[in-house]
């Protein structure tokens, strides 16, 4: 095992600014088709975002000064109730930048279609001096169009990453060629060969796997100051394991599209 | 010991490269095997060091038949057997760090790796470059390098393929002086060259390679 992390540590460092070049563009092709790859399973289509109210409006009712606290909170429980409301967050007034009110209900509509009713709903309530729709943070749906686009983008991606990491992996083996013919010559297992250069793929998979989980984390954190209730942690969770899997997966796939490479005859101990 | 017998070879077209070898040297020996560009050496070489796989006849290195070793067998082989290349490139490193390669490769940890490396540069006479870097060598010190690569893992047969070659006569008595050095240890030795053999090497037998047959001089 000893041999074999020596190996590895000596292939990697054969690394030059080609073999680095073509190498680093496989990563980011990689993360560019994981990145496609996420985005099916995390944008919604037009019909599951209005389910899951990601495609909802947020609107803003401003409460009168006047109101008590206990009718605020009468008020909060109501809307809280409504079927077409999916979500409901009261801030103080102190919270609020205006001072032309006594607080603020900022409600998440469930479905796109009833957010004119539940204005004029709001506007119609005593207590609501005025009633603002603004467009809600995490919004964004997967057309149809979109969602072949990105398709193909993973298609794309998924080729051009193989490509350049097979060129980035024949530049590397080339200035390493002469430490391949001694351990040829000198009995190293053809296995231990293939697998440094395998486990140098998967390196290289994990890396653009780690970059979308980094990716992903800094979008939920971007999400959960907007609107949390649009987000789905579990699937969340589950597309950046699968990701990170599936980068894996491409980077072996590299490596050894990367070990194909070591047939060649200039690899040949006796050339 | 080596014993080699009926060995033909020939490439994927049909051209007889090696025919009907037969050849005996013994452990310790140093055999010396004479012959012009392309006339088999290497191959011959490569033959008897389990790299290229026989076609047809014999060969026993130690005891054991190279054509009937399983793979890992076979490697199992060529790990007690030192190989130096024609026109041997060392690795653009150290010359220390270049032993230690093949060492940390071969499964040995750093301690002995540095032990083994630093003896076998003193067999060949390059302790004093060992911080060199090796591409920076005159030809007759990278031949010495070679040897102490083919060297450092105390193998039982060494195989050297041209080391007098691109050297000038009185470099080639260097390593000619060399090889008798090594040829005292234990160590089987066989060089294949296009010749002359330096005076101040030893050979216990000389073949000469022609057309394909082996035939003592």
């Amino acid at each position: 095992m000893t041999s074999f992390f020596f190996l590895e540590g000596e292939l990697l460092g054969a690394i030059r600014a080609r073999s680095a070049t073509f190498l680093s563009l496989a990563v980011v092709s990689l993360f560019l088709f994981l990145g496609c790859f996420a985005s099916l399973f995390l944008i919604p289509s037009p019909r599951a975002g209005e389910a899951s109210g990601a495609e909802a409006t947020k609107i803003v009712a401003y409460v009168s000064p006047r109101l008590s606290t206990t009718s605020v909170n009468s008020l909060f429980l109501r809307l809280q109730e409504r079927a077409d409301v999916l979500s409901v967050r009261f801030d103080l007034p102190e919270d609020v930048t205006s001072d032309r009110t006594g607080g603020t209900f900022t409600l998440v509509a469930r479905s796109a279609d009833a957010v004119a009713g539940l204005v004029d709903a709001l506007r119609a309530t005593d207590g609501i001096t005025s009633v603002e729709k603004t467009a809600a943070t995490g919004g964004l749906v997967l057309s149809s169009g979109a969602r072949i686009g990105l398709l193909c983008g993973l298609a794309v991606c998924a080729l051009l990453s193989l490509l350049l990491a097979r060129a980035g992996f024949r530049s590397l083996l080339s200035s390493f060629r002469n430490e391949i013919r001694m351990m040829r010559l000198s009995g190293v297992p053809e296995r231990e060969i293939l697998a440094a250069v395998v486990v140098a793929g998967l390196l290289m998979g994990f890396l653009a796997g780690l970059l979308l989980v980094v990716g992903l984390a800094l979008y939920t954190l971007s999400v959960t100051s907007g609107t949390p209730e649009a987000l789905d942690v579990t699937r969340l969770i589950g597309v950046g394991v699968v990701s990170l899997l599936l980068g894996m997966l491409m980077g072996g796939l590299m490596g050894l599209l990367g070990a194909g490479h070591l047939g060649s005859s200039r690899f040949s101990p006796l050339s | 010991m080596i014993q080699v017998s009926e060995l033909s070879y020939s490439t994927d077209d049909g051209i007889k490269v090696l025919e009907d070898i037969h050849l005996h040297v013994d452990q310790g020996q140093s055999a010396y095997l004479v012959g012009p560009a392309s006339s088999g050496k290497t191959l011959l070489l490569g033959l008897l060091g389990a790299i290229v796989p026989p076609q047809k006849g014999q060969i026993l290195v130690h005891g054991r038949n190279v054509a009937r070793l399983s793979r890992d067998r076979a490697l199992e082989l060529r790990r007690r057997i030192g190989f130096l290349p024609q026109a041997f490139a060392p690795l653009p490193r150290t010359v220390f760090d270049n032993l230690l390669f093949k060492l940390r490769v071969l499964g040995e940890d750093r301690e002995e790796a540095d032990e083994k490396a630093l003896l076998a540069l003193e067999t060949v006479g390059l302790i004093r470059e060992r911080g060199t870097y090796a591409e920076d060598l005159p030809p007759v010190e990278r031949i010495q390098l070679g040897l102490a690569l083919a060297l450092c893992n105390s193998p039982l047969l060494l195989l050297l393929d041209e080391p007098f070659e691109g050297l000038d006569p009185d470099e080639q008595e260097t390593i000619g002086t060399l090889l008798s050095k090594i040829r005292d240890g234990r160590a089987t030795l066989v060089v294949a060259t296009r010749g002359p053999i330096p005076r101040s090497a030893i050979a216990d037998r000389t073949f000469s390679l022609r057309e394909g047959r082996v035939s003592p001089t």
